[in-house]
C-alpha cells in the first residue's frame, strides 16, 4: 500500500508492506540512521521519534500507522549549519558518551519542553522513563535538558 | 530485530465496518496504538491475518458524565484519562503509574485491557472501581463487569467478533484512592500492584473495595482485606493484620515467574497494599 507522510517537513509518498515497523521505513527506506534499534521490545526508548507532536517509539508502531502524519528524527533538528539548542546543550554539557540512546533523549527532551518549559529535575527522571542510557548515569543528560531549558528562558 | 510477519491491513471508518470486518474474518485482529500487539506479533503471540486499524474511530475518544456515571470511550489514551477530571482518582493514578511518558501518549485505555497479563495496571484499578466494560457486537452492545471480564492471560470475556466500546463507572466511585506498585525496572510494568478505594463515615473507614495484581493472572478481588479494612478507624495505622488476608483471598491461585517468585510476590503485596491502604487514606 501507498504510505504518504511528511518526514522532517519533506513528503513522501513510498509503496510499503504493512508489515514494515516505522523505525525500518525511516532507517532502510528514507537513510534516516538517526532512530536507533535498541531492545526491539519497546522499553529501550532508542528508536524515539515525535509524530504529529506526541513521542513514538518507531520499533512498535508500523510505518502505516503514521499516514498523514508529520514526523520529526533527529535529523531534522540542525537547520542552516546550526544545531538545534537541545543538540548544541547535549554537546556542551557532556550529555552523551556513545550516543546511542542519544537521538531518543533529545526528542523526548523536545517534546517534554514543548509542554513543560521549565521541569524540575524530578519532572526531567520521570519524562525520561522511557529513555534507558547505560552510559552516562543520567546526569549529563540532565545537566544538558536544564541548560537547554535556561537558554531557552533568558537570562 | 524482529521483522513482522506479512499480514493485510485496514483502517476502519466506523464501529459498525470494523465490526463487519471482524465477523467476516477468522484471524483479523483489531490495532488501536499496538502498544501491547505489535511486541506480541514481533514474538509470534499473536498472528493476525488481518489488522484491522479502529485508531480512527473518533466516537470511541470521549470522556463524559451521563447521569451519576462516568463513561470512558475505548479509544481514550492514558495522558487523556490523567487529564481528565471526570475520571476517578483511582483510575488516574494507576494511568500515570503506566510505564513511561510514550506509553501514556499513546496506549489507549481499550488496548490495555484488551490484552491483559498481571503487569497491566487499569484492570487491576478497575476492578476495585467495580467498573463495567462495555462491548459491541453485530447482534448488539452489552455490558460486562470488570471482575468478570478478565478471563486469564490475554483473555478476556470480549468474543472475537466483538469491540471494547467503554469503560463506565459509578459516579459516586470517586472516594479516597491510592494506586501503589512496585514497578519492573525497565517496562515499568506491575510486578505486584494494589488499588484501594475507600469510602469515608465518619472517622471511619466505611466501604472498602481492594484489588491486587500481579499475584494471580487476573486481578484479583481481595474481600478478606476489604472486610478487615471496613469500619476501622482512620486513624489505626497498623494495617499488618488488615493486609495478611491476602493470602486468603489468593489461595492456590499465585503467580510467580525468574522475575519475581510466588513467595517473593506475597511478601511485597503485604508491602504495597499497606502503602496503598495510608495512600488512600492521606489523599482523602
Amino acid at each position: 500500500m501507498i504510505l504518504t507522510v511528511a518526514v522532517n517537513g519533506q513528503d513522501y509518498s513510498e509503496e510499503v508492506e504493512p508489515r514494515l515497523l516505522l523505525v525500518d521505513f525511516l532507517r532502510d527506506s528514507l537513510g534516516l540512521v538517526g532512530a536507533n534499534k535498541g531492545c526491539d521490545t519497546s522499553v529501550c526508548g532508542a528508536c524515539t521519534v515525535i509524530v504529529d507532536g506526541r513521542t513514538a517509539k518507531a520499533c512498535s508502531m508500523l510505518a502505516v500507522q503514521a499516514e498523514g502524519s508529520r514526523i520529526t528524527t533527529i535529523e531534522g533538528l540542525a537547520g542552516n549549519g546550526k544545531l538545534h539548542p537541545l543538540q548544541q546543550a547535549f554537546w556542551d554539557n557532556h550529555g552523551l558518551q556513545c550516543g546511542f540512546c542519544t537521538p531518543g533523549m533529545i526528542l523526548t527532551a523536545m517534546a517534554m519542553l514543548e509542554e513543560n518549559p521549565r521541569p524540575t529535575v524530578e519532572e526531567i527522571r520521570d519524562g525520561l522513563k522511557g529513555n534507558i542510557c547505560r552510559c552516562t548515569g543520567y546526569e549529563g543528560i540532565i545537566k544538558s535538558i536544564q541548560a537547554a531549558t535556561n537558554e531557552a528562558a533568558g537570562p | 530485530m524482529m521483522r513482522l510477519p506479512e499480514f493485510d491491513y485496514v483502517r476502519a471508518e466506523s464501529v459498525e465496518e470494523a465490526l463487519a470486518l471482524l465477523n467476516g474474518h477468522d484471524d483479523a485482529m483489531l490495532l488501536s496504538a499496538g502498544l501491547s500487539l505489535i511486541p506480541a506479533m514481533k514474538l509470534r503471540f499473536s498472528t493476525p491475518g488481518l489488522l484491522v486499524d479502529i485508531s480512527g474511530l473518533t466516537s470511541l475518544k470521549n470522556i463524559e458524565r451521563l447521569g451519576g456515571r462516568i463513561r470512558i470511550g475505548a479509544l481514550c489514551s492514558h495522558a487523556e484519562l490523567i487529564a481528565s477530571e471526570h475520571v476517578p482518582d483511582l483510575l488516574r493514578q494507576a494511568a500515570a503509574s503506566i510505564g513511561d511518558p510514550h506509553v501514556r501518549n499513546r496506549g489507549t485505555i481499550g488496548g490495555n485491557i484488551a490484552r491483559p497479563d498481571p503487569s497491566a495496571d487499569l484492570p487491576t484499578a478497575l476492578v476495585a472501581l467495580e467498573a463495567e466494560i462495555q462491548l459491541a457486537g453485530e447482534e448488539g452492545r452489552r455490558a460486562v463487569s470488570a471482575e468478570e471480564f478478565f478471563l486469564g492471560l490475554f483473555s478476556t470475556a470480549m468474543m472475537d467478533d466483538e469491540i471494547i466500546i467503554a469503560v463506565e463507572i459509578d459516579g459516586a466511585r470517586n472516594g479516597a484512592a491510592g494506586y501503589e506498585k512496585m514497578a519492573h525496572p525497565a517496562s515499568g510494568g506491575a510486578l505486584v500492584a494494589a488499588a484501594v478505594s475507600l469510602a469515608v463515615d465518619g472517622g471511619r473507614i466505611g466501604r472498602a473495595t481492594v484489588a491486587m495484581g500481579g499475584l494471580t493472572v487476573t486481578p484479583r478481588r481481595c474481600r478478606s482485606v476489604e472486610e478487615a479494612l471496613s469500619g476501622r478507624l482512620l486513624s489505626d495505622s497498623d494495617l499488618s493484620l488488615v493486609v495478611r488476608g491476602i493470602r486468603t483471598d489468593v489461595g492456590e491461585d499465585m503467580i510467580g515467574d525468574h522475575v519475581a517468585s510466588e513467595e517473593y510476590r506475597l511478601a511485597v503485596a503485604q508491602v504495597i497494599a499497606r502503602r496503598a491502604v495510608t495512600k488512600a487514606i492521606d489523599r482523602m
